[in-house]
């Protein structure tokens, strides 16, 4: 079997539903298998020509290996079998939790630190709070406000590219995951006790006050742009490896 | 009433797997040797469809694959699980049952 076979077996299974991790697998397991049966002919004193062909008859035909790859449901990626539910739900809940975890966090260090100055919704007093404790609230801001929906776009991205789920699928819930992330926005107000202003920290959804602050293209053309570098590298990479002699 | 076994042959690569496997973690080009051994060649079968199957008992947690790379190459190494033993001695079990009714019915076709 030439190198190119295996690539097409191993795209073939991908597009047949069986998940990423498998097809690497397998194929790779399938080439170090052919070496082997070839290497064994070559002792037994073929020549390479006879060798190479004994080989692929012992390891058997393209069709048949990936058919009974095919077959086996258990080896098929859950993006695939369930697909609207993962795919297009997926992204969106994550989003949502992930953004509910960290606003949480945020009031629960603000409440650590200071119980006394938590006040009522949604603006929370942080006057007088140590300086690791401001810079841990500015890194969770950093990471809701930026780094969150760009660490979903390229999991989800290299998720779906792998495993060869269907756009309409995966682009659906992501633009609804970017355009809920994206619209993020919190504002910290570090006090001032020089001058007797309390600090505050709020965090709003521009998606639902339908103002949106000038960085928001910004933010969502990043993660399109990261999703299409994403998908390129990943397809890079999936060659590379299942085509790897 | 005993129960039946309606995928009648599909065990049979499985049981003989778990069983190599019982012996030595082995990967699949030994293990397909192995199999040739201690079948005496009974089955003429397409050497990489070993794979699949592998894969499927790992998935149910019957095996446990490792790579290792031995002289150069990465080799996917499995192993039986705790699981996988008792899968196993079920599926002996069966085989032993089966075995008895099909040598009780050649008997009498011979006898």
């Amino acid at each position: 079997m030439a190198r190119q076979q295996f690539l097409r077996l191993g795209l073939r299974l991908l597009e047949g539903g069986v998940a990423y991790r498998h097809v690497r697998r397998y194929v790779t397991e399938l080439k170090d298998h052919y070496e082997d049966l070839k290497a064994e002919s070559l002792a037994r004193g073929s020549n390479a020509d006879q060798a190479e062909a004994e080989a692929g008859s012992r390891l058997g035909d393209p069709e048949r290996l990936a058919e009974e790859m095919l077959q086996r449901q258990e080896l098929k990626s859950y993006g695939r079998r369930y697909p609207k539910v993962l795919m297009i739900g997926g992204p969106v809940l994550l989003q949502v939790c992930l953004l509910i975890a960290s606003t949480f966090l945020m009031i629960g260090i603000v409440q650590f630190v200071d119980p006394a100055f938590i006040s009522y919704n949604p603006d929370v007093a942080v006057v007088g709070f140590p300086g690791l404790t401001v810079l841990l609230l500015m890194a969770i801001r950093f990471f809701m406000m930026y780094l969150l929906p760009l660490l979903i776009v390229a999991a989800v991205v290299s998720y779906a590219t792998r495993n060869r789920i269907a756009l309409k699928y995966y682009g659906s819930g992501l633009l609804i995951a970017c355009l809920l992330g994206c619209s993020i926005y919190t504002n910290l107000q570090w006090p001032d006790p020089v001058n007797n202003i309390e600090g505050s920290l709020s965090v709003s959804l521009a998606l639902v006050r339908l103002v949106f602050p000038p960085d928001y293209l910004l933010r969502l053309g990043s993660c399109l742009l990261l999703a299409w570098v994403c998908r390129k590298y990943m397809l890079f990479r999936m060659y590379r490896d299942l085509g790897r002699p | 009433m005993k129960k039946t076994n309606p995928p009648f042959m599909s065990g049979v690569p499985e049981l003989l797997i778990l069983r190599l496997l019982c012996r030595q973690e082995m990967y699949g080009y030994e293990l397909v040797r192995a199999i040739r051994v201690v079948s005496r060649e009974a089955f003429d079968l397409a050497e990489g469809v070993v794979y699949p199957v592998l894969h499927t008992l790992e998935k149910k947690q019957f095996l446990k694959a490792k790579r290792r790379v031995i002289e150069g190459r990465n080799r996917v190494y499995y192993a039986v699980t705790v699981k996988g033993r008792q899968r196993m001695a079920e599926l002996i079990d069966e085989w032993t049952r089966i075995k008895g009714g099909i040598d009780s019915a050649l008997g009498e076709q011979h006898g």
